[in-house]
């Protein structure tokens, strides 16, 4: 292929003049109102399930049981574009866990899971303690020694203090203590890796990663 | 406040390179529009102080490739290709041919080989402007033209 033709095909490409007269007056109509455009925009608050896990995060930063995903667009960036965050994630996580969490997710897609639930409230010092450690995961200060405990089904769930159910994307928090900092730690890591993952198959596409190139 | 004839301006000036960005990544019309429409916003909302117009296009582009990528990591799955609208301004078969595989990259792909290629940035820039390494740009550029070449039926450069 030439480079020349694509060059040559792209410049044939060009925007209508009608739609160039909808971008001007929806523009102006949008600065002169002060709408949030792009939190509103379809192509996000579609998005659905895919938010679960970092609707989780948020929930228990505001300590209630489940939160709508949509409600965390930012949080989510800001949280992924942080670079302690993709470098822990990219330098942590093996091809077999990436292709576990994408099954995972298609489960959950075929559920309906539209955010991440938890069993209870966050209570005591948790929320203070949560809100700390996820800075300190972000600065690169702190990890967790192992990872949160997934199950498949509620039966099992049932059986264990703290878990994660797959099929739901709920948090089994334990009934008459708090969370230690390790479980919050495995739990923010887990919401972090789904939340890498999902750019990963929904933005760079089909598995193509540069390592495989 | 800026003026409706400002705005004009700033749509005539960029509109048709990020339109050829959006329908690169999103292949949808509606959805390039709504991209488009974000990024204008944003840059009229920050008012960002540029050098020169070329830093200006540059953080047009990247906006408005962040903006794209939101809404494809959003979607259940890419969206089917629809070239219907661009057959009418495509008169030659061949570039049909080679827009139609362009927008049948991966993403990552595509978006590389459309800013060397067709906007001429260099390996350097685009690395920048995409906060990837200048070896990812590289890989990228590489498989984006092997994978063209295959689906072209192995055409050779000329």
């Amino acid at each position: 292929m030439s480079e020349n033709k694509l060059k040559e095909a792209m410049e044939q490409v060009h925007i209508a003049e009608q739609m160039q007269e909808d971008i001007v007056r929806n523009v102006c109509r949008q600065m002169n109102a002060g709408e949030k455009r792009v939190e509103e925009s379809a192509g996000i608050f579609t998005g659905k399930w895919r938010f679960a896990m970092i609707a989780a995060a948020a929930a228990l930063l505001v300590g209630i049981a489940c939160v709508p995903v949509k409600a965390l667009v930012s949080y989510y960036r800001n949280m992924y574009e942080n670079p302690n965050v993709k470098a822990r994630v990219e330098t942590t996580m093996s091809e077999e866990e990436i292709q576990a969490l994408f099954r995972m997710f298609d489960i959950q897609d075929k559920n309906g899971v539209n955010a991440d639930s938890f069993s209870r409230e966050f209570i005591g010092t948790e929320e203070e303690r949560n809100k700390a450690l996820w800075k300190a995961y972000k600065e690169g200060s702190a990890y967790p020694e192992g990872s949160i405990l997934m199950v498949d089904t509620e039966e099992e769930a049932e059986k264990h203090e703290f878990c994660y159910l797959t099929i739901l994307s709920k948090y089994y928090l334990p009934k008459d203590r708090e969370l230690t900092d390790e479980e919050l730690l495995q739990k923010i890591d887990l919401q972090i890796k789904s939340a890498y993952v999902i750019e990963k198959r929904y933005f760079e596409g089909q598995g193509d990663s540069d390592s495989q190139e | 406040m800026n003026s409706e004839e400002e705005v004009r301006e700033l749509v005539l000036k960029y509109s048709d390179m990020l339109y050829r960005i959006g329908i690169v990544i999103l292949c949808n019309e509606q959805d390039t529009q709504d991209a488009i429409q974000d990024t204008f916003c944003r840059f009229l909302e920050k008012c960002p102080g540029f050098a020169d117009a070329e830093h200006e296009k540059a953080w047009l582009i990247k906006v408005m490739t962040n903006i794209c990528r939101d809404k494809t990591r959003f979607r259940a799955r890419h969206p089917q290709v629809v070239l219907d609208d661009l057959e009418n301004v495509l008169a030659v078969p061949e570039q049909q041919e080679i827009l139609e595989e362009l927008l049948e990259l991966p993403v990552r792909q595509k978006l590389v080989v459309y800013l060397h290629y067709v906007e001429g940035y260099q390996i350097k820039e685009i690395s920048e402007m995409l906060r990837i390494t200048e070896g990812s740009v590289k890989m990228r550029l590489k498989r984006g033209k092997e994978q063209l070449r295959v689906l072209l039926g192995g055409k050779k450069d000329e």
